[in-house]
């Protein structure tokens, strides 16, 4: 194993440190991507079980840095929201927001079966209020924003509902699906990392990896937890 | 047979590195849902959503570096020599006013629904409308977080707590076109239009192509050339007269309509 060969071994055992962090990863691992192609298809040698963590690697091969949104760690994400819920969309009703003449439309989308990782909520039910949507023959959308679908389970990081444009930290980096696996586990993607009628990546890439809800839920916890003061 | 295979395996290896990005190449746009009723984002096949009249003008709110700026990535869509032409609207137009009858953009405090920006850095609101049965574009504005440091344009890697306005423009008014993520969509390919790009800061080669999809035909092949607007030209362009009509067309319904959905609530 030569030594650009061992640097991307520390690198794949990063990428699976990030992808059991749900996907948040660093600028440099991406830069990498190029190199780790080169291994995988035997320009450069490598050893096989390298390889194998490269091809996972490679699925998740983007940058950290969105365009037009602030970047978010996954711990970021868990301490700035004021709510963390895991809950299914029952329900989405758009309608003309009353705010002049801007006309905008908002939607209401109504999660049910929940789960409160973090926050106060006795209600059955949890709306959020998002920009966007169909009222007739009008639309209006914002690209980029996580669109909501009936009947998904989701993993929601909200802040500033009913105050901010899109009430979630980290605009769509705090919005995460739970899928089901082969094996009948609940697994949790990122919202931009799953597929939507075959129009994304195949299901089987995209749960390749992913943690459990179980896990997941445990990760937010963890985050949320006070940091020991260091030892005198 | 073994042996074989081995030798293959590096050419055919580089030759599959080669064909990676044109493989690759994959933008994303909006689209009418199956069943016609609505849209949804990030597509890759069938029919997108387009502006009904490929001429469209955009009024420029911001300070003169960047209104530059925002005229030189208006060029950079134009260059690529579609059908569909940006102009330069001078009429004193606000982002997000709806009444106005322009595309605008500007800097703002708040987002277009008077919400805060939250973790977004600029927003872009696309409306649409159904005209006899087909989903068309109908308004683009966008908003810039005026809380945020930005600076009129620098090139390469992006940078601690300072944006780039050229690189953000330049992507938003792609979204105007009706140009989507292309990652979101599940491609992976080099984009102005990512949604999580970070040193790219001009057009790249599957911008161009997803354009071209969207207006599909040659500008120069009907005897036009690219519309390139200079900071000092004002003036909407050629092509650009029908427009005010339309658009006051398109409020007078959008109105009515609003109307009737606020005393349906009522």
């Amino acid at each position: 194993m030569g030594p650009h060969c061992s640097t991307l071994f520390y690198i794949n055992n990063r990428i699976r440190q990030e992808i059991f962090a749900v996907g948040l990863w660093p600028r440099k691992i991406r830069l990498s991507c190029f190199t780790m192609a080169a291994y995988l298809t035997g320009l450069l040698p490598c050893r096989s079980a390298n390889r194998a963590m490269m091809v996972l690697a490679l699925l998740f091969c983007t940058s950290a840095h969105g365009l037009t949104e602030v970047p978010r760690t996954f711990d970021e994400l868990a301490q700035l929201s004021e709510l963390v819920i895991v809950g299914t969309v029952k329900e989405i009703r758009s309608e003309f927001a009353d705010n002049g003449p801007d006309q905008n439309i908002v939607s209401y989308v109504t999660f049910d079966d929940l789960q409160l990782v973090k926050g106060d909520s006795a209600a059955p039910e949890y709306v959020l209020q998002v920009p966007g949507g169909v009222v007739g023959r009008f639309a209006q959308d914002y690209p980029g924003l996580s669109v909501f679908r009936t009947g998904q389970r989701y993993v929601v990081f909200i802040r500033g509902n009913h105050h901010d444009f899109f009430p979630v930290v980290g605009v769509t980096q705090g919005v995460f699906r739970v899928l089901t696996d082969p094996q009948g586990q609940q697994v949790v993607v990122r919202d931009d990392m799953a597929g939507h009628a075959g129009q994304r990546r195949a299901l089987s890439t995209v749960i390749q990896g992913a943690p459990t809800l179980d896990s997941f839920v445990q990760r937010i916890r963890a985050g949320l937890m006070p940091v020991a003061p260091a030892a005198e | 047979m073994k042996a074989a295979m081995n030798r293959l395996r590096r050419p055919l290896g580089a030759a599959a590195l080669l064909l990676l990005p044109a493989l690759a190449a994959g933008y994303a746009y909006t689209a009418p849902t199956p069943d016609g009723q609505g849209i949804q984002q990030n597509q890759t096949s069938g029919p997108p959503i387009i502006w009904y009249v490929p001429q469209q003008s955009f009024v420029f709110n911001f300070e003169a570096d960047f209104n530059t700026q925002a005229i030189s990535a208006m060029n950079e869509w134009n260059a690529v020599g579609t059908p569909m032409q940006w102009h330069l609207g001078t009429a004193a137009a606000t982002p997000c006013n709806s009444s106005d009858n322009f595309n605008s953009a500007g800097w703002s405090n708040t987002t277009c629904d008077n919400k805060s920006f939250g973790d977004a850095v600029a927003v872009t609101k696309r409306s649409y409308e159904k005209i006899g049965g087909t989903w068309y574009l109908t308004d683009a504005d966008i908003v810039f977080d005026h809380s945020l440091a930005w600076q009129p344009q620098f090139s390469g890697p992006l940078r601690n707590n300072e944006q780039d306005f050229h690189r953000v423009i330049l992507h938003e008014l792609g979204h105007a076109l009706g140009l989507d993520h292309p990652d979101d969509a599940g491609q992976a390919v080099t984009a102005i239009m990512n949604s999580k790009t970070g040193e790219i800061d001009s057009l790249q080669q599957d911008d161009k192509l997803g354009i071209n999809k969207l207006y599909p035909g040659s500008l120069t092949s009907a005897g036009n050339t690219a519309n390139q607007i200079t900071p000092s030209r004002g003036g909407v362009g050629d092509g650009c007269w029908l427009m005010p009509l339309l658009a006051l067309a398109a409020r007078l319904r959008r109105r009515t309509a609003w109307n009737d959905a606020l005393r349906l609530n009522q």
